[in-house]
């Protein structure tokens, strides 16, 4: 039953997240002339960027590194002075495969009927409980972004002795900003025999402060009742096994744990979105269009990015298709699938239509030196001096080489060394 | 002067609350005396949530003769208390049609403790329209319609704040540390960590801790072996993929692992048996593969993938193995409810009834209070509204429109309503809310929380805790740029 108070309104194009890809999306939308509406359900647009105040941003698009905040303004100030309408504290409550929501805003509910939507939601911290880690439940474990958003915008340091598991990007960062802050860093743990960050993140943050990284290592238990007092370090073995005896205790109050991103797939699954077991994120073609017609994604809910200029240029792009879709119904279809080879942990878009240009990023299985990062089957090639599943690969197959592809049904991607 | 009541029960578990509760009809003066800063921390908050249908007790033990009647109780208990209360039924499942026998036996058993509507089932068929996924090798089922899923911390909070509703006195943060009986009067004087209290009648329903208690007035008739459980709980994603309570063949010491719904959607498996030295909930490696690989053989294709956390409970089992409900040998008037392991929760509503006649044979007079009322309103939970509801209640309230807990759609307005209940912690939002139980377990909400819960007790957010004590969750401000 439809409650005639509820107002309702109509868009071209509905943006769901306001960080760094829902901005680049709803921007390119309003710039090409569409209506557009960016839900945030956050009191500020930004999304991630704005906890992150160390700087690194925007390398790729800017050539300057700015910090996470100084990269959201040049988008939100883009974005006043543009048509785009910004729904802020704005929560969508349900999300339809005919484009239609409802949401709940700061003025009560609203629905919404849109040509097309572009989700934006970015993604979530795996917790403790997804990793198993056992022992007790005493407070002062917790994802290092949490922490990241306690220290830098609220103004509180949760502990003062600290472990962090992951020596992800967001571990290391959390791990220089704890040390600045004057905490005592005892150790970051890895479970993988390399670090998962960017190299320069691992030299910034951890060596340049004395911070032991453990790899092979992960926390095998936790001790405290009511607070942290300690956790015990294992050695891995091949398998990423704990080895039985390796164990040693280490007295801290808090432990942080950046052991992986989600994405935050919920309302593609709402909307009957197919989604990809390696990602979990939707199923997207080269204009980030997923299997429900005028449903697109971009950015971290898509697939974990690691940069942010690879975020804003895939939301440009989803901003592209979302303006096409919305303007006649209808969008070129991709009927080739992508699909990873050897050591190719996964790529994204997962289909295209071999029309037109399009990027492809990809995360490979295992580290590899001089590798050939190749479409089989055809002359499409791309060297890289040193691959690593902590860092993204990010090509493109334009002009000439898409005919290349004219006579396959699929297209497979694979990271082979070239010598 | 110390505040002075006709009975005083110590202990805020589902057994301390019921039978507060049950004694709050009545005009009588009643304080209940709890260590922890909020009801429900003890056993009551880490089992299994099974109402069970009472067939698993010998005959002619306490735990059979409150079972089956306790499992009557709920219905109205909780319809009353407005708790999410589920009869699911329960499956025992073989794999092998020799242990059929034992079935029966166990049938015949549950008869003779009054349960209804036992049945064995063996046609393949009809076990799979009840149970769709599990393992194809079971062939014989014993089932048993009437047993139930609730959320014992939701039942417990709902009894707690139904009893202070119509009078019961709660002491939070009021650790008994000593009890003297007084020399004439039918007296005693409690002495707990939160001031000192006076009693005609005590009831000890502290748990685990029920023999200290109880050493305290001289009796050490009994002593709690405590015996550790664990569990996975998986997301409330894959709820629907098992539809039943359901048990493999039970062994001397336990029902063994259990693989079912939660009453609020999520799934569990456990709990294993590992009897303990000292008292502790830490969850280990051994007994989570444990739980695990017993769950799988159940439902061996169920996606662990979506395990979200993990937890364990303490059994209270006193020696006898049975529990221990009766004045004390030692001391007049001093009443244990004691060595409550499993069924317990099952058996609360009887038991607290049974305490309420134990306490007028001693002499208690019971005179009705025609002001009570059996009903408890809960906190309105958006995420169970449709659409207009959402409009009224979004109109009504301001912070309705604030959703602070992303996963489990918690709004502002829950969480401060929690607050204004008792809740003086994280974990006491969360069992009254279900914030931070959600995909990513606090991960967003947290510091909000820290926000909304020092604005509204007036503290600093470094004096908020997720568990009371030394359970802090900020240590100090950041140097903010200086
Ligand atoms: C700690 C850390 C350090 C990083 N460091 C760097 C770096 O140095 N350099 C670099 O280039 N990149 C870095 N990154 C990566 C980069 O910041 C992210 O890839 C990028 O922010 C992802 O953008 P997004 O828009 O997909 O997601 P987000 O930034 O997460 O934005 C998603 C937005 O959607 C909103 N939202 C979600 N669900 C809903 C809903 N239901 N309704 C309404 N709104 C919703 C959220 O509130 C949020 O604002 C870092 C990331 C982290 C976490
Ligand atoms: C793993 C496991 C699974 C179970 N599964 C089921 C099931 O599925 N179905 C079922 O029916 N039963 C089950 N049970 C049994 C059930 O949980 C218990 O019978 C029931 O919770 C006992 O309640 P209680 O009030 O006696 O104890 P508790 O909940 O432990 O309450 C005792 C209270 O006393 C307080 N206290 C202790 N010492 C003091 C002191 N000195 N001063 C003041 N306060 C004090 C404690 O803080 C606590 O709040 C299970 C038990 C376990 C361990």
């Amino acid at each position: 039953m439809m409650n005639s108070n509820i107002k309702s309104t109509k868009k071209d194009i509905v943006v769901v997240g306001g960080g760094p890809a829902g901005m680049a999306a709803g921007l390119r939308g309003a710039e090409e002339g569409a209506e557009v509406m960016i839900v945030e359900r956050d009191i500020e647009l930004g999304g991630i960027l704005n906890q992150c105040i160390h700087n690194g941003f925007g390398v790729e698009i800017y050539g300057e590194e700015l910090t996470g905040p100084e990269y959201a303004e040049r988008f939100t100030s883009q974005i006043s002075e543009s048509s785009v309408d910004v729904m802020l504290n704005t929560f969508v409550l349900s999300m339809r495969p005919d484009k239609s929501m409802t949401l709940l805003t700061p003025n009560g509910l609203l629905e919404v009927e849109a040509e097309a939507v572009v989700l934006a939601t970015g993604a979530r911290e795996r917790s403790r409980g997804e990793i198993r880690i056992p022992g007790s439940r005493p407070s002062g474990v917790m994802p290092a972004g949490t922490a990241q958003e306690l220290i830098n915008k609220k103004g509180f340091l949760p502990g003062k002795r600290v472990f962090v598991l992951g020596s992800g990007d967001i571990g290391l960062i959390i791990s220089r900003r704890l040390t600045w802050e004057g905490a005592e860093v005892a150790g970051v743990a890895e479970i993988m025999d390399y670090p998962t960050g960017l190299n320069r993140n691992v030299v910034q943050c951890l060596h340049d402060y004395d911070i032991p990284l453990h790899l092979s290592h992960t926390v095998t238990d936790i001790y405290g009742s009511n607070r942290l007092e300690g956790v015990e370090l294992s050695r891995v073995d091949d398998n990423m096994k704990p080895v039985e005896g390796t164990g040693q205790d280490i007295d801290v109050d808090l432990l942080l744990l950046s052991v992986g991103l989600v994405p935050e797939n919920d309302f593609f699954k709402e909307a009957g979105v197919t989604l990809s077991e390696r990602t979990s994120g939707p199923i997207v073609d080269e204009w980030f269009q997923t299997d429900v017609p005028g449903i697109f994604g971009c950015g971290n809910s898509v697939h974990i990015e690691d940069l942010v200029d690879w975020v804003t240029m895939d939301g440009f792009r989803a901003g592209d298709g979302a303006v096409a879709y919305a303007g006649n119904g209808n969008l070129q279809s991709a009927e080739k699938d992508v699909v990873p080879g050897e050591n190719v942990n996964y790529v994204v878009p997962q289909k295209v239509s071999g029309e037109d240009d399009f990027r492809f990023a990809l995360r490979v299985e295992e580290p590899m030196e001089n590798a050939d990062i190749s479409i089989k089957g055809t002359d499409i090639s791309f060297f890289e001096k040193i691959v690593t599943p902590g860092e993204m690969e990010v090509n493109e197959v334009e002009g000439e080489d898409l005919e290349e592809l004219q006579g396959l049904d699929e297209i497979e991607v694979e990271v082979t060394r070239r010598f | 002067m110390n505040a002075s009541y006709d009975v005083i029960v110590i202990g805020g578990g589902i057994i301390g609350t019921g039978v507060a509760r049950a004694l709050s009809r009545y005009k009588i003066d009643v304080g209940v005396l709890e260590k922890e800063p909020d009801v429900c921390w003890g056993t009551t908050k880490a089992n299994s949530g099974i109402v069970h249908a009472g067939y698993d007790a010998k005959p002619g033990t306490a735990k059979a003769s409150f079972s089956a009647p306790g499992n009557k109780k709920y219905g109205g208990w909780t319809e009353n208390l407005s708790v999410p209360f589920k009869r699911l039924g329960s499956f025992v499942s073989t794999k092998d049609k020799s242990q059929l026998d034992k079935l029966e036996n166990l049938l015949e058993q549950g008869e003779e403790n009054g349960v209804e509507e036992l049945e064995i089932i063996t046609d393949r068929k009809r076990i799979e329209e009840l149970e769709p996924n599990i393992t194809e090798e079971v062939e014989v089922v014993l089932y048993a319609p009437t047993a139930g899923v609730v959320a014992p911390y939701k039942l417990t909070i709902a009894l707690f704040e139904n009893a202070r509703e119509n009078g019961v006195d709660f002491h939070f943060n009021a650790p008994v540390k000593g009890i003297q009986k007084g020399e004439d009067e039918a007296k005693f004087t409690i002495e707990s960590g939160g001031g000192n209290f006076d009693g005609k009648y005590v009831i000890n329903a502290a748990g685990i801790h029920s023999d200290e208690i109880a050493g305290m007035v001289g009796d050490d008739s009994f002593s709690i072996f405590p015996a550790r459980g664990e569990y996975h709980l998986l997301d409330s994603e894959i709820e629907g993929y098992v539809r039943r309570i359901n048990f493999p063949l039970p062994t001397q010491e336990s029902k063994g692992i259990l693989v079912t719904p939660a009453a609020e959607g999520s799934i569990i498996f456990g709990p294993n048996h590992q009897p303990l030295e000292e008292p502790s909930v830490a969850t280990t490696k051994e007994g989570l593969e444990k739980v695990l690989g017993g769950a799988m053989k159940l439902f061996p294709d169920i996606d662990t993938g979506k395990i979200r956390t993990n937890f364990a409970g303490l059994r209270a089992k006193a020696g006898s193995d049975d529990f221990v409900i009766g004045e004390s040998d030692a001391a007049d008037n001093f009443v244990n409810v004691a060595g409550i392991q499993s069924p317990g929760l099952t058996a609360a509503p009887a038991i607290s009834e049974h305490v309420v006649g134990l306490l007028e044979d001693l002499g208690l007079e019971l005179i009705d209070d025609s002001d009570f009322d059996p009903r408890r309103n809960p906190i309105p939970k958006f995420a169970e509204m449709d659409i207009d509801e959402i409009a009224q209640y979004t109109d009504k309230y301001k912070a309705a429109k604030d959703i602070v807990c992303r996963c489990e759609e918690v709004t502002r307005a829950e969480i401060e309503e929690a607050i204004d209940r008792g809740a003086t912690t994280l974990d006491g939002i969360k069992f009254r809310t279900r914030s931070r139980m959600g995909s990513c377990q606090g991960g967003f909400c947290t510091p909000r929380l820290i926000e909304i819960l020092s604005d509204k007790l007036g503290v600093s957010p470094k004096e908020i805790t997720k568990k009371g004590d030394n359970s802090y969750l900020l240590a100090e401000e950041t140097k903010k740029g200086e």
